[in-house]
């Protein structure tokens, strides 16, 4: 007797449904108890009985045991084949879960990794030096009069030489100069600016490691007048002709010189806080007249000692108090002190005065670490929470197993192996991403970053490390629940949802929503924070303003302010509404001094003052309005320190009551008198960052022209003119000197350069770390819903409306959120506070700023849900019902 | 019924042997000639008969092809060219393993007659 085709599917499906998935067992197995069913019915017996008895021997055995013993005797490759077979079809059958636990996943590992990339690069700063863990750079600090001290990160050129001379744990030293604006430098008849320039003792390239490519490490910079160049400097200058032997002329502040190539070297990688473009010997610098007779003088010098394998660093700058008293000259009413700084720590710890570029910030680095591990921690919880309500589906299955004699650890490495495949899938879904994005992310968060850096081994296998270890665990545990199932319990339908980690995934949804609604509470704090800073009246007007860089070299000497050459030509000629010169502009620092009292006081030699020079242009040019006195006068105020304008801030510092008082009051400067003759608004000379702070304008002398600030008519087509005559006009006057410029309203934004960036980054992360969240809302409500379909026929049948229904199961998730909202206030409150304390000005926290995030939350969230429940609710009960 | 303890080791050379002579056979066909020829004495476990095939299909003792018969697929079994010399190879053994059981037990029980 043949056996009917739904007969053989009947057997085929059976088999598969208890387990038999490998197929070329089932294939064997269908034909064998096709066989010995057909004969049973020749013997008379029914279809069913006959299938009964056939498959008993194998129930016997197991049949289960009898799929795994099969697999288990193949070799591995099949066995993964296999595997991937399952994973495939598990994955496909269920779509809408493994989409999100996958996209979840991946857009969680590819912010981790994003974020991993630029910690690891901010990290990798200055590692590249052989010795970078001995060598430490001296800084000094500075206290005048008992005043504010005054730390920088250069001290006074013979330092680090004198260090070594004095002590033997001392292993070497090197002094660098670092050039902090542009030089000119002339081969043959062109001329060229030239920035990051710097002097170097001798054993520059032996000590630090900028790859040498042409010239001796030992020797390039041995000689007076010498000079390396790095490789784009080379084709600059010398196309592709051999640079070695030629001559340059440099022309800086201090110095004219001619200089040899002797070297050419690598560019200088951008992982590191000095990125020289040319190395001079500092064999031609140190020995002017100038410089020696004022070596203990001026602090400007990057001094760097490597100490010997195996000195103390902490010991050793014990000693360093002692040299200070040997060394540095006395002088009245200021102390020095010295200390050490590990070469490494200068991009993210270092912040003082006389940096060579503005440097990193570890606080904020290791803050966007903590937001990435946030992400990638929601997204696990993610997979956890629809893994474990997946759970009820898959008990049945994990029942039947059972009971066919599965044993749990097979089971738990089963789950492991798709729980492992859906992370790879994840994995290259995020390397797919990282690829795409990162570049994006960076370019818009304005962070540059040097691609080819961190490719390291070391950053790979670590981040292997952590990928395996996030995948394990976030897998370990769903499977070992979902192992865990008692077959009796399952298949007479006892375990019930509720009892299935219900709690744990409560839990989870609560950790993340807490977590994403604090962030986007933190996010929207930094951003109205910025945004108020930026927006606020400065006390000036910056737009329109060109500033252009004062010459350095062959300056015209001329007498009082009135004459300024290129002021009165740029005015004149059109180009220009105002213009002024000034020691500095706003966003650029001025110098700082004490020992400033009203006369006759005792009280306030401490109190430290903003002091700038600036001409008698400088209020109208900027705008900035005077409260009671006069302004300066070109041909009356031409000797610097007698007369001053003050700021209110300076006025009642100085213990005048009111603007008034202060006009014609006398104070001191250690002892010599001023005269106070105008008293100006506040404005910010700074961003809000810092507070306003005292303010003494004196009239400017030859000497401290640093920047002209020009007053230009607004306008695309009228720049343009304007800048070019002005550019005409400096040429003319400073014939030698490079034609710097940059705009006043960018250049003062630029202060909140490394806070926009911040605010950017975190913007985009908690976007994301909001949007994973909802994901697995969308997951987990749907699962919910479904779970709960016939719960709704029943209501709908039983007259319930679809808003009702929809209200019933949007409450359930709403309340988490809510409940995630209030936990969430207090750690943004606390987290938004402590940030916002290093700003002098602070945008008030008004209560819907809170409370914004939360509603947006709360919106999406209800969105995600309403998504799958309108749709259940909408749908004919009869259809739901009529199949039980 | 011989205990199955005795028979286990035994299952794969039954099998080559049948094939050996049978050229090709699928599984079914297998149990029942077992059962046929030793009068329901052995019977080939349904479970371990399948792994049993899959392994020597693995270990390349065997080779296998499918025939469409109707709805479902038939997989017949045959020895390869290794499959033929281990066959020669385990029934020797196996003889040699009687012998040395013979040796072992027979002369105790031919004492205990004398």
């Amino acid at each position: 007797m043949k056996l009917k085709n739904s007969q053989i599917d009947f057997i085929e499906q059976d088999l598969r449904d208890k387990g038999i998935l490998f197929d070329d067992l089932r294939e064997d197995l269908v034909d064998h108890i096709c066989c010995e069913v057909e004969q049973k019915m020749e013997k008379g017996m029914t279809f069913m009985d006959a299938y009964l008895e056939a498959v008993q021997p194998f129930k016997k055995d197991g049949l289960l045991e009898l799929n795994e013993e099969a697999t288990s005797f193949l070799n591995s490759v099949t066995m993964i084949r296999s595997y991937i077979k399952l994973t495939i079809r598990n994955i496909l059958k269920h779509k809408v879960f493994s989409g999100i636990n996958i996209l979840g996943l991946s857009l969680g590992m590819a912010a981790c990794f994003i974020i991993l990339q630029y910690v690891n690069y901010e990290l990798s700063f200055d590692r590249f030096h052989p010795h970078s863990t001995s060598v430490y750079r001296i800084t000094n600090n500075t206290i005048r009069d008992g005043g504010e001290s005054f730390h920088t990160a250069t001290t006074f050129l013979p330092v680090a030489q004198r260090i070594k001379e004095e002590y033997p744990e001392v292993a070497d030293y090197n002094r660098l100069y670092f050039l902090d604006r542009h030089a000119v430098v002339s081969y043959e008849d062109r001329k060229f600016e030239q920035e990051a320039v710097l002097y170097a003792d001798a054993n520059f390239f032996q000590f630090f490691s900028y790859g040498l490519i042409k010239g001796n490490a030992s020797d390039v910079l041995q000689s007076v007048n010498s000079v390396a160049l790095s490789e784009s400097t080379v084709l600059k200058y010398f196309d592709n002709n051999d640079p070695i032997g030629k001559l340059i002329k440099l022309s800086e502040e201090f110095n004219d010189l001619t200089l040899m190539v002797t070297g050419v070297f690598k560019d200088p990688p951008a992982n590191s806080h000095l990125k020289p473009q040319m190395v001079v010997s500092m064999s031609s610098y140190e020995n002017l007249p100038d410089v020696r007779e004022n070596e203990w003088n001026w602090p400007f010098y990057m001094n760097y000692v490597r100490l010997q394998n195996g000195a103390d660093p902490v010991d050793f700058e014990k000693k360093l108090p002692g040299f200070v008293t040997k060394y540095i000259p006395q002088r009245d009413e200021t102390i020095y002190s010295l200390s050490l700084q590990p070469l490494e720590d200068i991009h993210l710890y270092s912040n003082l005065e006389y940096e060579i570029e503005p440097n990193g910030n570890a606080q904020l680095v290791f803050l966007l670490l903590g937001v990435a591990l946030l992400t990638l921690v929601i997204a696990y919880a993610n997979y956890i929470n629809l893994s474990t309500a997946r759970s009820l589906d898959r008990a049945k299955e994990v029942g039947i197993r059972k009971a066919l004699g599965s044993k749990r650890m097979g089971l738990v490495k089963q789950f492991l192996a798709e729980a492992m495949a859906v992370n790879v899938l994840a994995l290259l879904l995020a390397v797919a991403l990282v690829k795409m994005f990162m570049l994006l992310l960076f370019s818009y968060a304005g962070i540059a970053i040097d691609l080819t850096i961190y490719s390291g081994f070391m950053f790979w296998s670590g981040l292997g490390i952590v990928f395996l270890m996030g995948a394990l665990l976030s897998s370990l545990y769903p499977a070992f629940v979902l192992s865990s199932f008692q077959p009796i319990a399952v298949l007479r339908g006892k375990l019930s949802y509720n009892v299935s980690g219900q709690f744990l995934r409560r839990l989870l949804v609560l950790f993340q929503f807490t977590t994403s609604i604090s962030l986007m509470i933190a996010a929207y704090a930094i951003y109205s924070q910025i945004q108020f800073m930026r927006d606020q009246p400065l006390g000036m007007e910056i737009d329109n303003l060109l500033v252009v860089k004062g010459p350095r070299v062959n300056v015209i000497q001329q007498s009082g302010t009135t004459q300024d050459p290129f002021i009165l030509q740029t005015i004149e000629s059109g180009a220009a509404i105002q213009a002024s010169v000034s020691s500095s502009v706003p966003g650029i620092w001025t110098s700082r001094i004490s020992g400033i009292v009203r006369q006759g006081a005792q009280d306030g030699k401490n109190n430290a003052f903003n002091v700038m020079g600036v001409d008698e242009r400088y209020m109208e040019t900027y705008q900035i309005e005077l409260l009671a006195g006069r302004n300066f006068q070109a041909s009356v105020d031409t000797v610097a320190f007698s007369v001053m304008v003050i700021n209110e801030s300076a006025s009642s510092l100085l213990g005048f009551s009111s603007p008034e008082e202060a006009i014609n009051a006398r104070i001191t400067f250690r002892g010599r008198p001023i005269d106070v003759i105008g008293v100006i608004k506040n404005y910010h000379h700074y961003s809000l960052k810092t507070a306003i702070d005292p303010l003494l304008l004196y009239p400017i002398g030859d000497g401290s022209k640093e920047y002209y600030t020009i007053r230009i008519p607004s306008g695309t087509e009228q720049l343009e003119r304007s800048l070019a005559n002005i550019e005409s006009n400096w040429k003319s006057v400073y014939p030698d000197n490079p034609f710097e410029y940059f705009f006043l309203d960018s250049s003062f934004d630029a202060q909140y350069k490394s806070d926009l960036q911040f605010e950017k980054i975190f913007t985009a992360f908690s976007l994301l770390a909001v949007f994973i969240a909802c994901l697995g809302l969308y997951g987990l409500a749907s699962f919910v819903t479904m779970k709960r379909t016939k719960e709704i026929g029943i209501r709908k049948v039983l007259g319930s409306s679809v808003k009702g229904i929809v209200m019933l199961l949007l409450s359930d998730f709403s309340k988490l959120v809510l409940i995630a909202g209030l936990v969430a206030i207090p750690i943004a409150y606390i987290a938004v506070d402590n940030w916002q304390s290093q700003f002098a000005f602070q945008n008030d926290i008004v209560w819907w700023m809170y409370l914004l995030p939360i509603a947006i939350v709360l919106f999406i969230a209800m969105l995600t849900i309403s998504v799958e429940t309108i749709k259940v609710a909408l749908t004919n009960p009869v259809k739901i019902l009529k199949y039980d | 019924m011989y205990p199955s303890q005795l028979l286990k080791g035994t299952f794969q050379t039954i099998i080559l042997k049948l094939l050996k002579e049978h050229k090709r056979m699928y599984g079914y066909e297998i149990s029942q000639m077992v059962k046929e020829q030793t009068e329901g004495e052995i019977q080939l476990p349904e479970g371990s008969l399948y792994p049993i095939l899959h392994k020597m299909a693995e270990e390349g003792l065997v080779k296998m092809e499918k025939e469409a018969i109707g709805k479902r697929v038939r997989r017949y079994y045959s020895l390869t060219k290794t499959g033929n010399s281990e066959a020669k190879f385990k029934v020797e053994e196996f003889e040699r393993f009687i012998g040395t059981m013979r040796r072992l037990l027979l002369p105790k029980i031919s004492g205990g007659e004398a």
